[in-house]
């Protein structure tokens, strides 16, 4: 099976830089976008598998990308990575399949609970 | 008045110096006020026994006309004083632990980056990744070579010394940011002896304590008197201050447990748990037989990041913590009893009445 294609969402770019290393040397492949925008133009043109997605963003924030995003290709999978505690997962995104699971601080402290799930995206 | 300990005819007739002993500078501002003929009020501070009382003096001089002379007037402000200081110190400790929280939140990304790209390093030049050995082949050399180089200069213990100090910094800003979340508000009875019995036993899985001292060789004692009823209060966060207490107070032993032992002598550590109604209010107390406090730190001991203990080892915010929890989000009062070699007690007071915390 080909490794899943994870696209990282986050408009630090040295966090985008450091996050991908980790992913690509777990075996995934990864794309980057630094903003909402960039990254909906990169799922139309691209198959992606799934997004990790920063909340506070220039532009359209992270909820905003991931509703788009989900009427573009209903299939994508959402992992959210936030700095911010407090993050309430919004009931909009609950319908897309997130959950509190689907949410990441930080920085990540578990890296391995991640690859977990991004993995399962692949499995179902 | 506890502050004169003279009564009255002890002191008819005597100089004035003999009948109170004004402090030098003050008793010289008291004659020239006299000689010049005006009017003086100051304060000043002075020692009755072992604790230092505010006082001020008014100096309304007489006419040399009549009688010459001044009537002196002594004033005790001791408690205004202590209650305007824990008001300015109420705040101050409030608003610098705001300002902390949003330092925290934006070094808290970077902090993070910082990390993460140190592990990277050290993945990268790892020989367990395969992609490492094939790149390092297509540069013309092996990752043996490279570690080997990497090693002699030293640079695997730079990272190292990255990722553990970056873990220590992690720490701080963790505690600050899961402190300033917003926070259940709402307040519970909870009978206290089952809040003494679950903290104690959060404290003896405490990972960060147990790597200093093991809690279960402190011998602790719990004390509820069965007239106090359940006390409200946010669960979670007066949790948060009997752990933070005991943690401190466990450190403290461990250091007298280590001093004792080099010494020879016998030592048996122990932290008493209290509870009782006290004038309408809940009174906790968390008392131990460790070093205690020299007055210094004693008066330090609730400011954020102030710490005696050696760098790592605790991060300075565990008393200030519960400081803030007491006092703002309560409405109650914190305050710690020391001496050097006495131990030390912090007494928590807590309003029984039901209410919304802040």
């Amino acid at each position: 099976m080909m490794a899943a294609r994870v696209m990282v969402l986050d408009d630090h770019a040295s966090l985008r830089r450091n996050l991908m290393a980790l992913l690509e040397d777990e075996g995934f492949r990864v794309v980057e976008a630094g903003s909402g925008e960039e990254a909906l133009q990169i799922v139309r043109a691209t198959a992606v598998d799934a997004v990790i997605v920063d909340i506070r963003l220039p532009g359209m924030n992270g909820n905003e990308f991931i509703e788009a995003a989900h009427a573009l290709r209903p299939a994508l999978h959402f992992v959210v990575h936030t700095g911010t505690m407090d993050y309430v997962l919004p009931d909009e995104l609950r319908r897309f399949g997130l959950t509190e699971d689907s949410v990441f601080l930080k920085p990540l402290s578990k890296p391995g609970a991640l690859f977990a799930h991004l993995r399962s995206f692949s499995e179902k | 008045m506890s502050t004169i300990e003279n009564p009255t005819n002890l002191v008819v007739g005597k100089p004035l110096r003999a009948a109170f002993p004004f402090p030098e500078e003050v008793g010289s501002i008291i004659l020239d006020a006299i000689q010049r003929q005006t009017v003086v009020k100051l304060p000043f501070r002075k020692m009755v026994g072992d604790r230092p009382h505010f006082l001020e003096v008014a100096v309304y001089p007489l006419s040399p006309a009549a009688h010459g002379g001044a009537v002196i007037r002594i004033d005790d402000v001791t408690e205004r004083v202590r209650i305007e200081e824990v008001m300015v110190q109420t705040d101050k400790m409030v608003s610098v632990g705001g300002l902390a929280a949003g330092i925290a939140h934006e070094i808290n990304n970077p902090l993070g980056v910082m990390v993460q790209a140190a592990q990277n390093i050290e993945r990268r030049v790892s020989e367990s990744l395969e992609a490492n050995h094939r790149v390092a082949a297509e540069c013309g050399t092996t990752v043996g070579t490279i570690r080997a180089y990497l090693e002699k200069r030293n640079i695997l213990a730079f990272l190292d010394d990255i990722k553990s100090d970056g873990a220590r910094a992690a720490r701080i800003v963790h505690s600050l940011l899961e402190f300033s979340r917003r926070s259940e508000s709402k307040r519970d009875p909870v009978p206290m002896e089952e809040l003494f019995n679950q903290t104690v036993e959060l404290a003896q899985k405490d990972y960060d304590l147990k790597k200093h001292i093991d809690f279960r060789q402190i011998k602790v004692d719990i004390k509820v008197d069965p007239a106090l009823p359940p006390v409200p209060m946010v669960r979670s966060q007066i949790e948060q201050v009997l752990l933070n207490l005991l943690k401190n107070s466990a450190q403290a032993l461990a250091e007298k447990i280590a001093t004792a032992a080099s010494e020879n002598r016998a030592f048996t550590p122990q932290i008493t748990l209290r509870a009782r109604l006290n004038a309408g209010q809940a009174r906790i107390e968390v008392q131990d037989n460790g070093p205690g406090f020299s007055e210094e730190t004693r008066r330090r001991a609730f400011e954020p990041f102030f710490t005696t203990k050696p760098p790592g080892i605790g991060t300075g915010l565990g008393l200030w913590i519960a400081y803030v929890i007491v006092t703002d989000k309560h409405g109650g009062e914190i305050t710690l009893d020391s001496a050097p070699g006495q131990g030390c007690r912090f007494v928590v007071t807590l309003p029984m009445a039901p209410g919304e915390t802040t």
